[in-house]
C-alpha cells in the first residue's frame, strides 16, 4: 500500500527549499516522492503537496532542523528520533532492560516524548513530534504483526491531529487507521471516506478505498476510486494496476487493462503485481508463452509473492507443461499453505498427469480451507470419476450444484458420470440443463448426441446435436466420430468415412480418440472392399484397397499402423469361411497396392500370383494352351 | 533404348517367382523402368496374360492387379500397345502363311516385323519357326 522511496540528502535539501517557499507564501508545487519518508517495513510517511500548505510543514522543519541528516540517513522511528535528540543534547535513553519487543518500542516511543528537549519545544512542535513518534511507534507494531498497538497508535496519533486542528494530517491517520485494519473491511471504509472528507484530494484514502471497495466485491464503485487516484495524482502505479485488475477480472476489458499494467511499469517497473497482473491478462487472452516472462518478473520483484507462482503454475499447466506447473503450485502452497486455490491448481495438474489419488489430496485440502468452493468439489467429483468411483463423484458434484447451482461443468460431469453408470436417461437430462446454462458447451451437445444416437437410437436428433457440437467447437474429436458412427447406422457410408477421417486428421487429440476414429474408419473400408469384391467390382475393390492404403501410410506416421493391423485381423476374426474367401483376395490386392515402388509391387504381386499358380506349369505352356 | 516386341509368355514369366525364365523376364521390367527398353506388345498381350492368370490362380484379384501392372506400363510410357486393325490382321496373315506360324504367335511376331524391331518370346518353337529380328 504505502512504497519506500529511499531520499538522498540532496533530494531533501531540494524539497525542504521548496517547503520553505511554500511557507513564504509562493506555494511552490511538490511532488509526492520528494515528500515521503521512509520508516521501517516498507512503509513511509508521505505528504501531498497540499500539505505543504498547512502548518504540519513547519514541524517537518522543525525536525528537520533539530537533526536533518540523522532523519534523512535514518528513518523516523523511535530509535532514529532519539538519535536526532541526542545529536540536539538530549541524553541517552535508558538502555532496556529484558521486554519483549514491541513493550521496548513502545516504552522508547513514551520515554522520547518525555525527554525535556521534546516537552521543551513549542506546543505545536512537540505535538506533530509526538503525533511522529506514534505513527513511526504504529508503523513499527504494524510491521511486526502487533495489529492492536499499531491500531492504537495510529488512533492516538490522530487525536494529536485532532489537537493540531490539521485536517490533512488527521486524514492521514484515519487513513492509517483504515490501512493497518484486519479483516474488518466495512470498518475501513468508513474510516477512509472521513479521511477523504476531511481531505478530498487524498489520493492514498481514495486508493485505498479503493482497495477496500474490491475486497469487498464492490468493484465498478472501486474503479471509481482508482480513476480519482489516478486524476489527483496520475503517476500513482498502484493505481493504474488495480484499475487494470478490475477492468481485467471484474469487467473483461482486457486490452484496456493490458494499458494500464503497461502506464504502472512505465511508472515503476519493478512493481511485482503489474508483471504478475500483465502475465495475468495475457493469460486470458491465450497468450500463454507470452504470459510466462511476465510473471518471471513479478517473481523476480517478488519472491514471496504466492499469487504469482500460482498464476504461473495455471500458464503452465495451460499450455499442458503439466509437469513443469506442479512446483509452481508446490511454492504458492509454501508460501501461503491456507491458498485453497494453489491446491486447487495443483489438483488440476495432478489429474492431467492422471495421479488422482494424489489429486483428490489436494481437492480435499481445498475443500477444507475454503468448503464453499465449487470448483474444488467439482473437480474432486472428476478425479472420482476417473477412478471410476462414479457414485463418490456424484455426490461431488451435486455439492458444487448445491454451492453454484449455474456451474454447467458441474452438471456436465454429473451427466457423464451417470451415463457411465448407465442411467442414461437422468444422464440426458443433466446435459440438456448443462446446455440451457451454457448453449455453447460443445461437450454437452456431443455427449447428449452420443446418447440419443446409441442409447435412444434416435439418429437424426444426434447427428443435430453433433453438428451443433462441431459449429461451437471443430476441433472436438468425438463429435466427429460420433457423427461417423451415426451416419454409419444411416447407411450413409461415404458421409460416415469423411466424418471419421476428419476426426483421426485431429493430430493435436489424445491418440485414443484418434484410435477410436481410425478404427472405425478401417471397418467401413474393410465393409466397402470385402462386398466389392464379393460382387466382383474389381474396381471398388482397388479404390477400397488404395484408400486403406494411404490410411496406413498417414497412421504410420504417428506409429498407428499396428492398430490398423489389428482392426484388420480382428475383421477378418468375425468373418464367415465364405467372406474369408473374398477377404483373402481384398487382403491381396491391399497388400499389393500397399507398396508404392513400381517394381517392388509387381514383385509383390510375382509372389502372391506364384503362391496359386499351379506346381510345375511353366508360362510358355500355359500361354500355348490359351492360343490353343 | 532397344525397342523390342514382347509375347505373352515374357510377362508371364515376369509374374512367375519358380519360373525358369523369371529373373530373365523380371530383368526386362527392371529395364523398362531404367528405360533400357522400349516394350511394344499386341493388344492380345495383356488379354492373354490376364486370362491365363485368371483361369490357373482362380484369382480375379491377381488377374486384375497383373492387368492394373501391364496398364501401369502403357500408361507410363514403357510399353506401347498396337490394336489388331485389318491391316495388322492382313500383315499377321502374311507371316503366318509365310513361316507356318499359328494364329496368335503371327499376330504377336507382326507387331516385331511391322515395327521392324526384335522379337522377344520364350516360346522355342515361335523363334524357330518366325523369320523376322529376335531378341
Amino acid at each position: 500500500m504505502w512504497e519506500k522511496i529511499a531520499l538522498g540528502w540532496e533530494t531533501f535539501k531540494t524539497a525542504l527549499g521548496k517547503l520553505k517557499s511554500a511557507l513564504g507564501g509562493k506555494k511552490a508545487k511538490i511532488s509526492r516522492r520528494e515528500l515521503e519518508i521512509p520508516v521501517p517495513g516498507g512503509r513511509s510517511i508521505k505528504y501531498s503537496e497540499k500539505v505543504t500548505e498547512a502548518p504540519i510543514t513547519e514541524g517537518i522543519m522543525t525536525l528537520v532542523n533539530a537533526g536533518a541528516e540523522t532523519i534523512l540517513t535514518s528513518p523516523i522511528t523511535a530509535e532514529g528520533m532519539s538519535k536526532v535528540l541526542a545529536q540536539a543534547g538530549a541524553k541517552e535513553l535508558e538502555e532496556p532492560k529484558v521486554r519483549s519487543e514491541k513493550t521496548k518500542q513502545r516504552e522508547d516511543t513514551e520515554k522520547l516524548m518525555k525527554t525535556p528537549q521534546v516537552e521543551a519545544l513549542p506546543e505545536k512542535e512537540n505535538l506533530l513530534f509526538r503525533l511522529f513518534a506514534l505513527i513511526a511507534h504504529g508503523d513499527e507494531s504494524f510491521n511486526s504483526n502487533a495489529f492492536p498497538e499499531s491500531d492504537r497508535a495510529y488512533r492516538e496519533a490522530y487525536e494529536f491531529a485532532q489537537r493540531l486542528h490539521d485536517k490533512p494530517l488527521q486524514a492521514i491517520c484515519l487513513n492509517l487507521i483504515g490501512a493497518a485494519m484486519q479483516k474488518k473491511p466495512e470498518d475501513m471504509l468508513s474510516l477512509f471516506d472521513e479521511a477523504i472528507k476531511l481531505k478530498p484530494d487524498y489520493a492514498e484514502a481514495w486508493y485505498n478505498k479503493g482497495v477496500t471497495l474490491r475486497e469487498l466485491g464492490q468493484h465498478k464503485e472501486a474503479l471509481v476510486c482508482y480513476d480519482e487516484v489516478i486524476k489527483l495524482e496520475p503517476d500513482y502505479p498502484e493505481a493504474w494496476n488495480n484499475k487494470g485488475a478490475i477492468l481485467c477480472d471484474e469487467l473483461g476489458q482486457i486490452e484496456e487493462a493490458i494499458l494500464c499494467f503497461d502506464k504502472a511499469l512505465e511508472l515503476r517497473p519493478t512493481l511485482p503485481e503489474a508483471w504478475g497482473s500483465k502475465g495475468a491478462a495475457l493469460s486470458k487472452l491465450g497468450q500463454y508463452e507470452k504470459a510466462i516472462p511476465f510473471y518471471d518478473e513479478a517473481i523476480k520483484h517478488d519472491p514471496d509473492d504466492a499469487l504469482s507462482w500460482y498464476n504461473k503454475g495455471l500458464t503452465l499447466a495451460a499450455l499442458e507443461r503439466q509437469e513443469d506447473a506442479a512446483p509452481y503450485f508446490d511454492e504458492a502452497i509454501k508460501l501461503q499453505p491456507d491458498y485453497a486455490e494453489a491446491w486447487h491448481g495443483k489438483g488440476l495438474v495432478l489429474v492431467e498427469l492422471e495421479r488422482y489419488e494424489k489429486a483428490i489430496t489436494c481437492f480435499d485440502e481445498a475443500i477444507k480451507l475454503k468448503p464453499d468452493y465449487p470448483q474444488a468439489w467439482h473437480n474432486k467429483g472428476v478425479a472420482l470419476s476417473k477412478l471410476e468411483r462414479y457414485e463418490e463423484a456424484i455426490t461431488c458434484f451435486d455439492e458444487a450444484i448445491k454451492l453454484k447451482p449455474d456451474l454447467a461443468e458441474a452438471w456436465y460431469s454429473k451427466g457423464l458420470a451417470l451415463g457411465a453408470l448407465g442411467r442414461d436417461e437422468e444422464a440426458l437430462a443433466y446435459f440438456d440443463e448443462t446446455i440451457e446454462l451454457e448453449p455453447d458447451y460443445a461437450e454437452a451437445w456431443n455427449n447428449k448426441g452420443a446418447i440419443l444416437c446409441d442409447q435412444f437410437g434416435q439418429i437424426e436428433e444426434a447427428i443435430l446435436c453433433f453438428d451443433k457440437a462441431l459449429e461451437l467447437t471443430p476441433t472436438l474429436i468425438e463429435p466427429w466420430i460420433g457423427k461417423g458412427v451415426a451416419l454409419s447406422k444411416l447407411g450413409q457410408v461415404e458421409e460416415a468415412k469423411t466424418n471419421f477421417q476428419k476426426a483421426f486428421s485431429l493430430r493435436e487429440k489424445m491418440p485414443e480418440e484418434r484410435v477410436k476414429a481410425l478404427d472405425y474408419l478401417t471397418q467401413l473400408i474393410l465393409k466397402q472392399g470385402l462386398e466389392a469384391i464379393t460382387l466382383q467390382n474389381m474396381k471398388g475393390a482397388e479404390e477400397r484397397a488404395l484408400e486403406l492404403a494411404q490410411l496406413k501410410k498417414e497412421a504410420e506416421k504417428d506409429d498407428m499402423a499396428q492398430v490398423l493391423d489389428k482392426e484388420v485381423s480382428q475383421f477378418r476374426e468375425g468373418l464367415s469361411k465364405e467372406e474369408l474367401k473374398s477377404f483373402g483376395e481384398f487382403d491381396v490386392v491391399f497388400t499389393v497396392l500397399s507398396i508404392e515402388d513400381p517394381l517392388e509391387r509387381w514383385k509383390a504381386l510375382a509372389r502372391k500370383i506364384s503362391e496359386k499358380w499351379p506346381k510345375g506349369l511353366s508360362a510358355v505352356e500355359a500361354i500355348r494352351k490359351e492360343r490353343q | 533404348m532397344k525397342e523390342i516386341a514382347v509375347d505373352s509368355n515374357v510377362l508371364i514369366s515376369a509374374f512367375l517367382e519358380e519360373e525358369k525364365r523369371h529373373d530373365e523376364a523380371t530383368k526386362f521390367i527392371e529395364g523398362l523402368r531404367l528405360r533400357e527398353y522400349l516394350f511394344h506388345i499386341s493388344m492380345l498381350v495383356p488379354v492373354e496374360v490376364c486370362g491365363a492368370l485368371l483361369r490357373r490362380t482362380k484369382s480375379l484379384a491377381r488377374a486384375y492387379l497383373a492387368k492394373r501392372e501391364i496398364e501401369g506400363l502403357t500408361d507410363e510410357g514403357y510399353a506401347k500397345l498396337y490394336p489388331l486393325d485389318k491391316e495388322r490382321m492382313a500383315k499377321a496373315e502374311e507371316i503366318a502363311l509365310r513361316d507356318g506360324l499359328k494364329g496368335h504367335d503371327a499376330v504377336i511376331a507382326e507387331v516385331a516385323e511391322e515395327l521392324e524391331v526384335a522379337l522377344l518370346s520364350f516360346d522355342k518353337e515361335i523363334l524357330r519357326r518366325f523369320k523376322g529380328k529376335k531378341q
